[in-house]
C-alpha cells in the first residue's frame, strides 16, 4: 500500500524543502521505497538540498508533457538506492501542470513506491492546488512564529475543505532555550492553537545549515534535528514514538559534546 | 517603566500566543481584530448590567467541533442576589 504525503505550509521559508528531504531520507533508511517530488515549478530547490542538482536530465513537466518516460526522469539518491527524486522544471511556471495531470502522475508512481512525498510551493495558488490534488495525507510545517502559525491555520482550513484524509502538524525550528525563558511559543502552544495532531517537533539546529550546504540530509546522523526527523519518519510509518523525548535527551548529549568543544 | 518593558519583553512568547489567538478568530470570521475587540467590549458592557464579571479575562474563541461556533468565556466575580432587595 503506497501513501502520498504532501508537505506544505502556506508561508515560505519555514522548512518545507528541508523537511521533505529529511523525511524522504529517513523513510528510505527505514527500508521503504521512497520518491520525492518537487512540485515547485520555476523555483526548483529540492535537488540542491538532496545534492542531486548535477544529475538532472528530465523533469516533472517533461514527464507530464510526454517528452520522456517516468523512469528517465527519476534520479536515484547518492547514498540510498531506494530513494528517488523527481525534480521540478526551472524554466517553466506553475501553469505548466494542472491538478488532473498531477493526480495521474502520482497514481503512476503508486505501483513502485511505498511513500510518495510532494514538496509543495509556498502560497495557496495553483502550485499548492497541484501539490495537494493527488495526496492522501498532509504534513503542515510551521515555526513558532505568529505569521507562520497564522498561515498554517489558513492551510489547514483549505486542506479540510477539500477533504484531505489526514492532516498532521510539524513544528520546525524550535529553540528550547527561548521557550524555557518564555520568549518563544512552545510546541504545545502552537498545537493548542491549531488543534490538529502533531507528528513531531524539530529543534533549530546549525547542523541543518551545514547539511544543506553539503547537499546531504542529516536524518540518521547524531545531530539533534537528525534524531527528531528519524522519530517523525517512524511516526509516519505507524510506530508509536512518544513526543518530547528529544528535548531532554539530546540536551544532555549536547552538553557533553560541548565539554569536548564540539556542538 | 524600564522594568515593565523588561518584563514584557521577557514574556514575548505569551504575547505572541495571545495575539495569534485573536488574529485567527478574526481571520476565520473574516472581520478585523478591532471589530472583534469592539464586540468583546460590547459583550462585557451588556453582561455587566446583570452580573459582576472580570472584563479583562473575557476570552473569545471559535470551535469547529460541531459546526463553526463562536464562544465567549466570561468569568463571573459575583452574581448579585436579587432576593435581598
Amino acid at each position: 500500500m503506497s501513501e502520498v504525503i504532501v508537505i506544505t505550509s502556506g508561508k515560505g521559508g519555514v522548512g518545507k524543502t528541508t523537511t521533505s528531504a529529511n523525511v524522504g531520507t529517513g523513510l528510505a533508511i527505514l527500508g521503504y521505497q521512497v520518491v520525492l517530488i518537487d512540485t515547485d515549478i520555476g523555483l526548483r530547490n529540492l535537488d540542491v538540498v538532496m545534492g542531486l542538482e548535477n544529475r538532472i536530465v528530465y523533469n516533472l513537466v517533461d514527464v507530464v508533457e510526454g517528452n520522456c518516460r517516468m523512469k528517465q526522469a527519476l534520479i536515484r539518491d547518492k547514498r540510498y538506492s531506494n530513494l528517488y527524486l523527481l525534480p521540478s522544471a526551472q524554466t517553466r511556471d506553475k501553469t505548466a501542470v494542472n491538478p488532473e495531470q498531477m493526480v495521474k502522475l502520482v497514481d503512476e508512481l503508486r505501483n513502485s513506491f511505498d511513500y510518495i512525498l510532494l514538496d509543495c510551493p509556498a502560497g495557496i495558488e495553483q502550485g499548492f492546488q497541484n501539490a495537494i490534488a493527488g495526496a492522501d495525507r498532509a504534513i503542515v510545517v510551521t515555526t513558532p512564529e505568529v505569521s507562520a502559525v497564522r498561515d498554517a491555520d489558513r492551510i489547514i482550513g483549505l486542506l479540510e475543505a477539500v477533504g484531505m484524509g489526514r492532516v498532521d502538524l510539524l513544528v520546525n525550528r524550535v529553540r528550547m532555550d527561548m521557550v524555557k525563558r518564555g520568549d518563544m511559543m512552545s510546541v504545545s502552544d502552537v498545537t493548542d492553537i491549531l488543534a490538529i495532531p502533531v507528528i513531531g517537533a524539530v529543534p533549530d539546529d546549525e547542523d541543518i545549515v551545514v547539511s544543506s550546504n553539503q547537499g546531504e540530509p542529516l536524518t540518521g546522523t547524531d545531530a539533534p534535528s537528525g534524531h527528531a526527523y528519524m522519530d517523525i519518519c517512524k511516526r509516519i510509518s505507524g510506530e508509536d514514538i512518544p513526543l518530547g523525548t528529544m528535548e531532554a535527551g539530546h540536551a544532555l548529549i549536547h552538553w557533553i559534546r560541548g565539554l569536548f568543544g564540539r556542538t | 517603566m524600564n522594568l515593565w518593558l523588561y518584563l514584557h519583553k521577557r514574556n514575548s512568547g505569551k504575547l505572541a500566543r495571545n495575539r495569534l489567538k485573536l488574529l485567527l478568530i478574526a481571520d476565520q470570521l473574516n472581520c478585523s481584530p478591532e471589530l472583534l475587540e469592539q464586540m468583546r467590549d460590547d459583550m462585557v458592557y451588556v453582561v455587566s448590567k446583570y452580573m459582576e464579571i472580570d472584563g479583562d479575562r473575557v476570552k473569545l474563541g471559535i470551535t469547529r467541533d460541531s459546526g463553526t461556533c463562536l464562544y465567549a468565556n466570561i468569568p463571573i466575580c459575583r452574581i448579585p442576589d436579587k432576593r435581598t432587595k
